[in-house]
């Protein structure tokens, strides 16, 4: 205990040490440091908004999408390939997930107490509220669908643990509701990647074709939808509990 | 239920100024997407989060609250981290965990109460009962066992405004 203080306190003098030593004293030459002739292209280049360019206001999404368009499409494939992967290792048959609802119903359900949960209560709201802002406003500021996404996803897991994922799936919150929705998210990115190649004539991914800022804008909001339902969709499968899963496969082995 | 029944007016202002608070600005895009997400939660969950509408809009509640935030956060807290600062050096503390009655109804008040006793240094909330009535709470001077002379030290004026902004 008093060890793991000792570097902790070390390790924060430490950074501090260095980041002081970098930035103020200029240590490493940084500050005098000419821009690479590659730093300088990109800025000159993200903002001149002519030629094949996303139409980005902020320079860092510029780049994502202007230089490294395609790596963020194929990085949504990656992610669905894996929650593909999960959906059909962990499947279950109609009639197994019958059997889980059945013994996942038998359980006590068990809920934290009332501070936590009417805190809970205004976290959530308040992270669904600030995660909506980094999608939508992703083209402006760094953030964007992913990263928007990724923090609802800690919305539904606080959820999880101050209520259980048996309130949440009462309320209308199956798996079925949640794959629907991640493919709309997967649509509505696969429409705006393709709608250049059908309606402009152009090839695709060429969302500058797109009216004003509607290429970013659409796909920020489908990788913000895929992404919250993608987590939600593993969550819901990984929230049953191992030894109802065992149970349910063990009994159709025996059979 | 009428659909226009389900939309919380409370919330979709939470929502929206978390959104603008969080965004940095209230450009005409801001305002409009803020808004579309805030019709959207407000509509989805309803009551869940306020459910009294008229209390959550009542200027009376919020000048008790904003009254109760300076009170707290200036001298409540610079008291009692004073106190504590004074009992580090000293060594002087007879810690343990007492039992207090809670008068407050709602929910959102209980929380207030347990949270600002925790939020003060020297005090946690460990529990609290199954039906609300009850807090339990580490204190690291028990001067008192008496519950009228614990709930004053404790728990102060706490209640009294939570009983003002929430009931």
């Amino acid at each position: 205990m008093k060890r793991d203080a000792i570097v902790a306190i070390f390790f924060l003098l430490a950074f501090l040490f260095v980041s002081y030593a970098v930035t103020v004293k200029n240590v490493l030459g940084l500050g005098e440091a000419e821009l690479r002739p590659l730093g300088e292209f990109y800025l000159s280049h993200s903002f001149a908004h002519e030629g094949l360019t996303s139409h980005s206001p902020e320079v860092v999404t510029a780049i994502v999408w202007n230089y490294r368009g395609f790596d963020t499409l194929f990085e949504t494939f990656v992610f669905f390939l894996a929650i593909m992967g999960a959906l059909s290792v962990l499947r279950l048959t109609e009639e197994q997930a019958k059997i889980v609802r059945e013994i996942e119903g038998r359980e006590p359900h068990r809920r934290m107490d009332i501070i936590v949960r009417a805190t809970t209560k205004l976290v959530v709201i308040m992270i669904v509220s600030i995660s909506a802002s980094i999608a939508l406003h992703g083209h402006i500021t760094p953030g964007g669908g992913f990263q928007g996404g990724s923090a609802m996803a800690v919305a539904a897991l606080l959820l999880f643990a101050a209520f259980s994922k048996f309130t949440l799936e009462r309320k209308g919150l199956t798996l079925g509701h949640t794959m629907s929705a991640y493919a709309i998210g997967l649509a509505l990115i696969m429409v705006t990647v393709l709608a250049p190649l059908f309606l402009y004539g152009g090839k695709i991914l060429e969302i500058n074709l797109l009216p004003g800022e509607m290429g970013l804008f659409n796909l920020d909001v489908g990788e913000y939808t895929a992404v919250t339902f993608g987590f939600l969709t593993v969550f819901l499968i990984l929230g049953i509990p191992e030894w109802i899963f065992k149970n349910v496969l063990r009994r159709e082995m025996n059979d | 239920m009428n659909p226009l029944g389900r939309f919380s007016p409370a919330t979709f202002a939470v929502v929206l100024a978390v959104y603008l608070f969080y965004t940095g600005s209230a450009s005409e895009y801001d305002l409009i997407t803020g808004s579309i997400v805030a019709l959207m939660v407000s509509f989805l969950v309803g009551h869940w989060l306020v459910e009294d509408e008229r209390k959550f809009f009542s200027p009376r509640r919020w000048f008790y609250a904003v009254t109760y935030g300076l009170r707290y956060f200036l001298v409540e807290e610079t008291k009692t981290h004073i106190d504590v600062a004074k009992r580090v050096f000293t060594l002087r503390a007879n810690p343990g965990i007492v039992r207090i009655p809670l008068d407050v109804e709602s929910e959102y008040g209980k929380v207030l109460v347990a949270n600002s006793i925790t939020n003060t240094p020297g005090t946690i909330v460990v529990d609290i009962s199954d039906d609300g009535r009850w807090l339990y709470v580490h204190w690291i001077d028990v001067s008192t066992l008496d519950e009228e002379e614990v709930k004053e030290n404790v728990v102060a004026y706490f209640e009294d405004y939570a009983k003002k902004m929430f009931d």
